[in-house]
């Protein structure tokens, strides 16, 4: 649920990153704040990360990234991940909510796509709970470890995750190297941003 | 019901609410916090205060342990504290939508933040009635360029931050 103040010219979006244990979320966040140029320090806010003792995303990771100025107003985008263990889906549910944009990290191994299919029935389940259709919601799917050798071919992983009567964008990514984690990012928030042209 | 688009006249109201709220109370830092993590305003001491981590972190606690008070069947949650040894967090609830968040240091006790935060949670919740019943503005973007949001985020040379 967008923020829009026309007071201090501000739109706040909230974009999470969701997906199964192990997918990359963090990795995506991490990469991003690592990574991204901005015109000043100011753009760019704290990463956040409420971890286990094992690095393991207890709650969330978060942190706030500003975009250029759109027609004088500021863009305020707020990065969160939830946690992928199937334990924490009651945190998962309250990451969610007022989420304006999705990211789906997909694990592309074999041997996870039980795990990635849970997991996107999962999050269906928590947006409805949260009275939210994801057919409403701007969302992309990012299908990482592109460079391990049991991942699937992407047109697999398109007809397991991404067969719906609306096809989402999808990148291919190896998030640990920052390969295609600003597509996935820019894709999101353009899809985004249009959304709001289109109002 | 989706939060409302605010104005001027909503702001300058919540920097009044909030500036006499923190000289009564002598509270340090307070803030009006959506839900879902943003940070709407804020009045007092910041310096030394990341308020945008403070407002991610003191609403998604808030919603979970409002969630964890419905598994015990409780269904009137309308505050949380935290004491602490030099500044203790106050958070409440105004709406659906909005939190109001204190930071104070502990010569000052809950239940007097409580008392003077009473009437500042109804005049803002009044307030965020007459926003809503503005109804949706457009946001008025259409003569951008849909060409500036194909890459808003550029990767540059890689920083480590600690």
């Amino acid at each position: 649920m967008a923020i829009i103040n026309r007071a201090t010219k501000e739109l706040q979006l909230k974009i999470v990153y969701y997906g199964p244990a192990k997918s990359g979320k963090t990795t995506n966040l991490e990469q991003v704040h690592a990574n991204v140029q901005v015109p000043d320090a100011s753009a760019k806010g704290k990463m956040t990360s409420l971890a286990t003792s094992s690095d393991r995303t207890l709650f969330f990771d978060f942190f706030p990234l500003e975009a250029t100025t759109i027609k004088g107003f500021k863009t305020k985008f707020s990065l969160f991940t939830v946690p992928g263990q199937v334990i924490y889906n009651a945190t998962r549910q309250i990451v969610l909510r007022g989420v304006d944009g999705i990211v789906f990290v997909a694990d592309s191994q074999y041997d996870k796509m039980a795990e990635n299919i849970e997991t996107f029935g999962h999050m269906i389940d928590n947006l409805k709970s949260l009275n939210l259709n994801l057919e409403d919601i701007p969302y992309v799917i990012q299908y990482n470890k592109r460079d391990t050798p049991e991942a699937a071919p992407v047109e697999y992983l398109e007809y397991v995750l991404n067969n719906r009567d609306i096809h989402a964008p999808c990148f291919e990514a190896v998030a640990s190297k920052t390969e295609g984690v600003f597509e996935t990012l820019n894709m999101i928030t353009k899809m985004l941003i249009h959304k709001y042209l289109n109002k | 019901m989706a939060f409302p688009q605010l104005i001027e006249e909503d702001m300058a109201f919540f920097e009044a609410s909030l500036r006499d709220l923190v000289k009564k109370s002598e509270a340090i830092l307070s803030m009006l916090v959506e839900k879902a993590g943003y940070l709407i305003h804020q009045y007092g001491s910041t310096e030394s205060v990341d308020t945008v981590t403070l407002a991610t972190l003191g609403s998604n606690a808030f919603n979970a342990t409002h969630f964890m008070a419905q598994l015990v069947n409780e269904h009137n949650f309308t505050s949380m504290y935290q004491q602490g040894e030099t500044y203790s967090t106050l958070i409440l609830n105004i709406d659906e939508h909005l939190l109001l968040v204190l930071v104070f240091g502990t010569q000052q006790t809950v239940g007097s933040m409580k008392y003077y935060a009473a009437p500042t949670v109804k005049q803002i919740a009044e307030q965020l009635k007459i926003a809503s019943a503005r109804g949706e503005m457009s946001l008025d973007l259409c003569d951008m360029n849909p060409e500036d949001v194909q890459a808003l985020f550029q990767r540059g040379p890689a920083t480590t931050h600690h």
